[in-house]
């Protein structure tokens, strides 16, 4: 620490008279401070906290090669988004739809549910997101099966209202103005070819619990 | 009171940290986070409702399901395919022991245990006792499936092994052409003493401190070290006279910590961590140092605001 102050002191000193160095780390130099400033900011996205300054902490290993070298480079806390494993899935169906999908229980090596003492990270395929949509539209015909709301077909406002309480429920947070939108417009144009009001409303509901909002977590 | 009251007071920054953090989902987003994370399953509803999920991280650490979730983690990162003998999978069955008993990690290579195959009554392999024990190092069924092939019996893979699951290392094996001199002799040429016998690692050295294989398969028996080569100076200076030496060094070093905490960040992340997530990870390395469970690296890293937003 005596140290540390020392180096500043020095560097404010030398800063004074016009200096350009770096001292024990201690960079005085304004313009390059700016910019390091900057490009420290331009690593940490807007809505996340700078956890998150490169340390000055190395870690030899016992060849004196620094064992964090291998460090990739971008902006804290991002790339968080992982596939929700079938485990999950078991569970979080039911959670967001109140009932069980029954093609759910056969999905398990579609969403490549590892064997036993075995563990892998999962992936998102063609196969397991058309599966997913499957297993929710099953889930969301059940859902959309009784109530008065899904007699009707839906309209701008019904649809609204929907998109709105499902992305809610199924993705735990507020869904943005063009994300109700987008859903909504799905609802009363994108499943008209479907004559049966029930579902299209448990193609809308699928559409949104197969969305990344709900298959990571 | 809105918002342009507190603007016309002048109370600018309050108002903003207000809109930041007015997202009621936040919660259980976190609560779906460290669920699947931890355990692999939908949260259950007192985790769900909970304000603060992170509260509920001890809860987490005592889970079964998370014993199990980690332990399957640990034994993919240390072998590259699952075993069709249960007891070849060790690292699976001695990582559920240290966690349902509350141990140092260390003692997952250092602790006095042995992995054998279940009895004849049949049901899992046990994890017993054992003060000759080495963490499952010394355990029969792992030594067999590490044992290698090279010729005069020295376990260059098991050498590897125990480095690659202790602290991390990783070496790529070169491709010989047919032909080529794999013995010790041939090793000791440029393209394969690199690794063989120059490097602190040096496969070969710390070979002939282990034990030797003879035979294979169901039919191997382990012969001691031929005496002459005992002991060995590897790790950049350390005397070794047995794999006990060997493992002791790594779980001394600074590698090990640093391994701990990046197998923390690739379980609950999903990836290794960031340079811009370095404080992070110090704080893992202090927090595991201090405690000496995997538990503590663990729930330090999920600790930081970071982990749940």
């Amino acid at each position: 620490m005596r140290t540390r102050i020392a180096a500043v002191a020095l560097a404010i000193l030398l800063g004074g008279a016009g200096c350009d160095g770096m001292i024990q780390g201690a960079d005085n130099n304004p313009t390059r401070t700016a910019k390091k400033a900057a490009s420290k900011a331009a690593l940490t996205p807007p809505g996340l906290d700078p956890v998150v300054a490169p340390t000055e902490r190395t870690y030899l290993g016992f060849d004196g090669v620094d064992l964090a070298a291998s460090r990739v480079v971008a902006p804290a806390g991002t790339d968080r988004d992982r596939i929700k494993p079938y485990s999950a899935l078991m569970g979080d169906y039911p959670r967001i739809l109140g009932n069980a999908p029954g093609l759910l229980d056969t999905m398990a090596a579609t969403f490549a549910d590892p064997g036993p003492r075995w563990y892998q990270e999962t992936k998102a395929n063609a196969v397991s997101v058309y599966s997913a949509y499957r297993i929710a539209f099953e889930g969301c015909l059940t859902l959309t099966g009784s109530g008065a709301t899904y007699a009707a077909a839906p309209t701008a406002a019904s649809a609204t209202a929907a998109c709105t309480a499902w992305q809610t429920a199924f993705w735990s947070r507020v869904p943005a103005t063009g994300e109700v939108s987008t859903c909504a417009n799905f609802a009363t144009q994108g499943t008209t070819t479907e004559t049966n009001p029930r579902r299209q409303w448990a193609y809308t509901c699928a559409a949104v619990a197969t969305a990344g909002q709900f298959l990571t977590f | 009171m809105d918002c342009r009251q507190w603007f016309a007071l002048a109370l600018l920054a309050p108002c903003l940290s207000l809109a930041q953090t007015s997202d009621p989902g936040s919660a259980s987003r976190c609560a779906t986070r460290l669920s699947v994370a931890f355990l692999g399953t939908s949260p259950t509803s007192t985790l769900m409702q909970s304000v603060d999920p992170k509260s509920q991280v001890d809860s987490l650490l005592v889970d079964p399901a998370f014993y199990e979730r980690f332990a399957r983690f640990i034994n993919a990162t240390f072998n590259s395919a699952p075993s069709s003998i249960p007891e070849q999978d060790a690292a699976y069955w001695l990582t559920k022991v240290i966690l349902t008993n509350d141990r140092p990690w260390k003692d997952l290579f250092e602790g006095p245990y042995r992995v054998d195959p279940p009895n004849a009554s049949g049901g899992d392999p046990q994890v017993v006792s054992d003060s000759n024990g080495l963490g499952y190092f010394r355990s029969t069924p792992w030594q067999i499936e590490y044992e290698g092939n090279e010729p005069a019996g020295y376990k260059l893979r098991t050498a590897y092994r125990i480095m690659n699951n202790t602290i991390g290392l990783h070496l790529i094996p070169a491709t010989n052409a047919p032909g080529v001199d794999i013995s010790a002799t041939g090793r000791q040429q440029p393209q394969c003493a690199g690794c063989h016998y120059d490097s602190v690692y040096a496969l070969d050295k710390i070979a002939r401190v282990l034990t030797v294989r003879q035979g294979t398969g169901s039919n191997t028996t382990f012969l001691p070290p031929d005496p002459a080569q005992i002991p060995q100076t590897v790790l950049g200076g350390v005397v070794i006279h047995d794999d006990a030496d060997l493992v002791h060094a790594l779980i001394a070093s600074p590698s090990f910590s640093f391994r701990a905490c990046r197998l923390g960040f690739l379980f609950l992340y999903g990836r290794a961590e960031y340079t811009t997530e370095a404080s992070v990870f110090d704080a893992c390395v202090d927090a595991f140092n201090a405690d000496g469970r995997i538990q503590a690296a663990l729930k330090s890293i999920v600790s930081n605001k970071s982990f749940c937003q």
